[in-house]
């Protein structure tokens, strides 16, 4: 087979232990880091599109992603700055008090997935750390989740404090999490709620967009 | 010829599979360990021999400390109610009860069946019905959105020994309110003697799975610990997410996060009660939500039930009434009847979850109808066939084959109200008059019985010189909260904050002077 649908292929199926060296093979075969990339995003993007219709699941969109990230890791010196840029870049972690991290986690993988450099703060983050974050990295979207009730208020907090210090406007705030709702997002002035993983994708991708 | 009463008994786990399970979770507990940062908790193990290891932050569990406690963890517990004929008692090989869902933030209302966040006259309405339905055995939680977040656990409370005469079960958001609900049902039961002996109340507490216990859920059981409130003790790991994806590998893990449950509680306070209470999730492949409501989650229960009950002689509490659906519908019938089904026959304790829908989050007042009447099916069952020369009915039907029927035969009129448990909201007619009723279904017919149940039924009210004790104690907590002394945050003094790393916690342990 062609190195490039090869390349494609290792995506599709999730085959991370070979991503590398498919992806020096396709090199050697005269292929441009340009050209891998886009047959792996390609491949990416279909199985994005087969999991959005319930033809693939989530563990294999998760190894999708991993071979992805493999097979960038290796071409990323011959790519230009613009090329490795992606989709954007989000900070995410779950509110100061609360320890859940699972379904944050899985969002976190999620979006990587769906190219955005990910974040991960883990769980029990505080305002300050979120804050923190937001200046080290300057990402496109801060994400916060979280499991319970009495933790909802730090999201708040989070917004205030991003306010303070004017940099409210430099991020779009994506929340979710099991007792977080629509209109709770909007009570707090967030951007966008995300019910789900594939929700926060969604929103993710219209947040960075919009952007542009 | 076997005379006596039949009762079914379902075994899905041979004995060397539970003694594999058992053998493992042992393995598990001694070389891997739990996350464990709360300094009364590792004061405790170590006393009692447990490892705190440095090098991996956790706390492991020597084989022999697990067999010490499962020694001591009671295979009885007696449930106290405000009204003693509704004492329980949930013992192992004994009969079954019931509770609605706690845990849950939404509600589904009666009359306009739109969903909302709980409402305190959503909690009155509630635990109004629960007191008033004959299969409901206890009441539990439901959490007001227009309360303090600070104080409501203990308004919660006060609101439930109001409404209702069955004993109160809650599930505390904050460490540091369950004191205050100690304190009020102290002041109800009179003495800490009595509260030992038929608490009024009942805790759950969970593990964090994967093989963790949050600081504030060790708060609670050492809150509770030395009155011997029983405890529910729960974890809930997602397969495939924060357990194995296997139902053996889900079954295991949970095993070693509730066994680690029972070192906790019987090295602080040996004795002291507790249901074994897994609550396994499944997690979704395709949109990652965490289920309860398919049959492998009806599978791992009826298992766990067994491997406590058989194993462990140890109550087990199970949900129950699951539902994955957002209504009333054919899923939600058929999910609650399998999860409630399967482990009941295996001999499960506790069937909890009455009432609710939309995987343990919403309240539904027609549902906790519909699932009475399920439970009264179902303690039906489990009254079994009564095989004797009597039930038998050889000369009734002698008689009848002589001449006639059996419709007021003497065998008919002795037996015919008792053998047979009749749900009541269910069609019992013919097409044309079903028609002539108003083509009533089974939600419709459990709605109106709510409503006639919330028209006609009140608790009998809490004796006024109890109420003006738990007022003081309420207010105190209102107080403390207004002050900035009770607030809803976890995590804790107890937490690792405090020491900044599990191994300063650790130093901290050792220098308290314990031996480790």
């Amino acid at each position: 087979m062609d190195p490039i649908e090869t390349m494609k292929k290792v995506v599709i199926n999730g085959e991370w232990e070979i991503a590398q060296e498919s992806a020096q093979n396709a090199l050697q075969s005269g292929y441009t880091a340009h050209e891998i990339l886009n047959a792996m995003v390609s491949g990416m993007d279909i199985v994005g599109a087969e999991w959005h219709v319930g033809n693939m699941y989530i563990p294999e969109v998760l190894l999708a992603a991993k071979a992805l990230h493999a097979g960038l890791d290796l071409i990323r010196p011959q790519l230009s700055s613009s090329e490795t840029k992606m989709r954007g870049s989000v900070v995410i972690g779950t509110v100061k008090g609360d320890q859940h991290d699972i379904g944050k986690s899985l969002v976190a993988m999620m979006v990587e997935g769906a190219n955005f450099e990910v974040h991960d703060l883990g769980v029990d983050v505080s305002p300050a750390t979120f804050l923190a974050a937001v200046k080290q990295y300057k990402p496109n979207i801060l994400a916060m989740s979280s499991l319970l009730t009495t933790t909802l208020p730090f999201m708040r907090d989070v917004i205030h404090t991003l306010e303070e210090v004017g940099l409210r406007d430099a991020v779009k705030v994506m929340i979710g999490g099991a007792p977080v709702t629509q209109q709770f997002a909007d009570s707090i002035g967030a951007d966008g709620y995300a019910p789900d993983g594939a929700t926060a994708v969604t929103k993710a991708r219209e947040m960075v967009s919009a952007n542009q | 010829m076997t005379q006596g009463t039949l009762k079914p008994y379902m075994r899905f786990l041979s004995d060397e599979a539970m003694h594999k399970i058992h053998e493992q979770s042992l393995y598990l507990l001694e070389n891997v360990g739990m996350s464990i940062n709360h300094r009364k908790a590792l004061e405790t193990l170590a006393q009692a021999g447990a490892i705190l290891d440095k090098d991996s932050s956790r706390v492991r569990f020597p084989k022999k400390l697990a067999e010490d406690c499962l020694k001591t963890v009671p295979s009885r517990i007696v449930y106290g109610a405000r009204v003693k004929e509704h004492d329980l008692i949930a013992e192992v090989g004994g009969e079954f009860h019931s509770r609605p869902l706690t845990g849950g933030e939404g509600y589904i209302d009666l009359e306009t069946r739109e969903w909302r966040k709980v409402l305190t006259r959503d909690l009155v309405e509630w635990i109004t019905l629960a007191d008033g339905l004959d299969q409901v055995d206890y009441v539990a939680s439901i959490y007001p959105d227009d309360m303090n977040l600070d104080t409501r656990d203990v308004h919660i409370l006060r609101l439930m020994l109001d409404h209702s005469v069955k004993h109160v079960e809650v599930q505390p958001y904050t460490g540091k309110g369950v004191s205050y609900m100690v304190e009020m049902i102290k002041a109800v039961q009179g003495s800490n003697e009595e509260v030992k002996q038929r608490p009024l109340l009942s805790v759950l507490t969970s593990a964090l799975a994967p093989l963790k216990f949050l600081p504030y859920a060790l708060d609670i059981l050492f809150t509770v610990g030395p009155l011997h409130v029983p405890i529910e003790l729960n974890t809930m790991p997602i397969t495939g997410a924060t357990c194995p994806v296997t139902l053996a590998g889900a079954i295991l893990q949970a095993n070693v996060e509730i066994l680690a449950g029972v070192c906790i509680s019987q090295s602080a306070f040996p004795g002291m009660p507790l249901m074994y209470a897994p609550r396994n999730l499944i997690l979704d492949s395709w949109t990652g939500l965490a289920l309860q409501g398919r049959m492998e989650a009806a599978m791992m229960s009826a298992c766990q039930t067994q491997l406590a009950v058989e194993l462990y002689n140890m109550p087990a509490n199970v949900f129950g009434a699951v539902a994955d659906s957002m209504i009333s519908d054919t899923q939600s019938a058929t999910e609650r009847v399998l999860n409630m089904l399967l482990p009941v026959l295996s001999g499960a304790n506790v069937l909890a979850g009455l009432g609710h829908i939309e995987h343990c989050y919403t309240y539904d007042p027609i549902l906790l109808v519909l699932d009475n009447d399920t439970i009264g099916m179902i303690r039906r069952l489990m009254r079994g066939v009564e095989v004797t020369d009597d039930t038998l009915g050889v000369e009734a039907i002698t008689r009848v084959a002589a001449e006639g029927n059996f419709l007021i035969d003497p065998h008919t009129l002795k037996y015919y109200k008792t053998e047979y448990y009749v749900p009541k909201a269910i069609n019992r007619f013919v097409r044309g008059v079903w028609e002539s009723k108003g083509m009533k279904d089974a939600n419709e017919l459990a709605r109106e019985r709510a409503r006639k149940i919330l028209t006609e039924h009140r608790a009998e009210p809490l004796d006024p010189k109890l109420s003006i004790e738990l007022d003081p104690i309420v207010a105190s907590a209102d107080k403390a909260a207004a002050e900035g002394k009770l607030s809803h945050e976890w995590g804790g003094a107890s937490g690792p904050e405090e020491y900044g790393s599990y191994g300063a916690l650790v130093d901290a342990v050792a220098a308290g002077g314990k031996k480790l």
